[in-house]
């Protein structure tokens, strides 16, 4: 446990000294003051959007932290800990950590926007149930995203343009899975391997109020998928060595 | 006392056959050397020790809860500085903080590094950043230590304490399995050498013969050999290793003063 939390540590120190986080933040930043300027906007609407933003900065994030894994650091850290286990694990618990971070922002800001401006922000008052459900479906999201974003590792697929080409295919499929479906209906027999995310606006689309129950499915469900994909990512890598 | 057992060992990349049915077993406190040219798959050879790259066939089979440190021969760089990495290291050998901060001042100082442990890894030079890949491994004391080409960029003086750190972790009975092309480094460090000649490991016999270079001092008024050149204020004699040890006696009672002694390969 000690070990995996000192990996974890040491991941997110290395993460957060370089610069790949800035232009993911920027993004975060700018979508928070273009979506919350313009008042009032839907509670729903406005947390459904921020999981989709979510879900694609944590992909983002997932192939950037997979990109910067130095096979010759993986291994000095392999030996060290003599467990692939704790490695992989500390992988995970980094992205999951990330993760948590953009979706404490991305719910936090609306918060706080909401209390500058008077309770106005909104169409209707905010309630902690509704940042509660905001909370949980963003951070299932992420973690989702996360997973998606680094299953395409270096050591799983060596052809980097490719990999970053197919994992946007992938997470962009995942958002329009319901609509192609419909346009295409034999894809279901393949679809249901991505992440559910785009359940989220099928689910919430047309209503004005959380349910717990639905969001709490929803997450369970994007949380088991994530650890699927990581899963497979990490015994991959296990396989496969260096 | 067996630690690491290599079984009938094979690894190809494509159609390039690098290890060839290796089987070989390392003991506690052996050093063992592997030499050869580059690609003949003497780190393909470590990195299947420490099970850290799947042979094609056979299989490596080590003690169980063996801690292996790795020098690697390029040691990349990352954005924090040297004494956070090696920090992180320490603790991630299970050394305490404080514990870990003495020990990566006393390395420090001991390779010549005190002054850059706090310069980011990325503005130091391959040299210096190779040292905090040598360092990195001496933090605590491992059971197994991979040398894969270690010395690379490295200055004389670091190279020596690079020896001097590894024998004393040899003395305390772990393994020092090392891969260099530096024939001093083999020879102040491994007690066996092998080279891998088409995929089989072999033992290694250094080829030709070993030259020598003779620093004398010219203690008043004798008349040089006809092979001794001027070198400074002393005079250098180059002879075959053999031939030393027979002329050196004779030269020496004479009135010479023998002032330095070193191979050609570690001029």
């Amino acid at each position: 446990m000690k070990k995996i939390a000192e990996l974890t540590r040491y991941g997110l120190h290395i993460y957060f000294k370089g610069n790949k986080f800035i232009m993911p933040l920027v993004v975060i930043i700018a979508y928070q003051y273009t979506m919350y300027t313009i008042m009032p906007v839907g509670i729903v609407d406005s947390f459904v959007m921020a999981s989709y933003l979510v879900f694609f900065v944590l992909v983002w994030a997932g192939l950037s932290v997979s990109a910067d894994e130095n096979p010759v650091m993986e291994q000095i850290q392999l030996l060290r800990v003599r467990s692939s286990l704790c490695y992989y694990i500390s992988r995970s618990i980094i992205l999951a950590m990330l993760g948590l971070l953009v979706s404490a922002v991305c719910v936090l800001f609306p918060v706080i926007q909401n209390v500058l401006n008077h309770k106005g922000l909104f169409l209707r008052p905010l309630t902690a149930y509704d940042v509660l459900n905001a909370f949980i479906l963003v951070a299932g999201c992420s973690f989702a995203g996360g997973a998606l974003g680094s299953l395409l590792h270096p050591r799983v697929m060596e052809d980097r343009k490719l990999a970053v080409v197919l994992t946007v295919l992938l997470s962009v499929l995942t958002v329009v899975r319901t609509g192609l479906v419909q346009e295409i209906p034999f894809l279901k027999y393949v679809a249901w391997i991505l992440p559910p995310v785009d359940r989220i606006a099928y689910i919430y689309g047309n209503v004005d109020e959380f349910r717990i129950l639905q969001t709490g499915l929803i997450f369970m469900a994007l949380v088991g998928y994530g650890a699927v994909l990581t899963v497979i990512k990490s015994c991959i890598c296990q396989k496969r060595k260096f | 006392m067996e630690i690491i057992r290599l079984e009938n060992v094979t690894k190809s990349y494509g159609d390039k056959l690098v290890l060839n049915h290796i089987d070989k077993v390392f003991h506690r406190g052996e050093a063992v050397a592997f030499v050869g040219h580059n690609g003949c798959g003497k780190s393909t050879l470590l990195r299947i020790i420490a099970g850290l790259t799947v042979p094609s066939d056979g299989r490596a089979v080590q003690a169980p809860g063996l801690l292996f440190h790795y020098i690697p021969e390029k040691f990349p760089p990352t954005p924090v500085t040297a004494r956070q990495y090696l920090l992180n290291m320490g603790i991630l050998d299970g050394m305490r903080r404080d514990e870990a901060g003495r020990r990566i001042a006393s390395l420090g100082e001991d390779f010549f590094f005190g002054e850059l442990l706090d310069v980011p890894m990325r503005s130091l030079s391959k040299g210096t950043l190779q040292k905090v890949g040598v360092i990195q491994a001496f933090m605590t004391r491992p059971d197994v230590l991979l040398l894969d080409e270690p010395v690379s960029g490295q200055d004389k003086e670091s190279q020596k304490v690079l020896i001097e750190k590894t024998n004393e972790l040899r003395g305390e009975d772990v393994t020092i399995l090392l891969s260099c092309h530096e024939e001093h480094i083999v020879n102040a460090i491994a007690q066996d050498v092998y080279t891998i000649r088409e995929g089989r490991l072999e033992d290694y016999e250094p080829a030709g013969t070993k030259m020598c270079t003779v620093i004398l001092e010219n203690a008043g008024g004798l008349e040089a050999d006809g092979r001794m050149t001027k070198y400074g204020r002393y005079y250098r004699l180059k002879a075959e290793e053999t031939e030393c040890d027979r002329i050196l006696p004779g030269l020496l009672s004479r009135g010479w003063r023998l002032r330095g002694m070193y191979n050609e390969e570690d001029s």
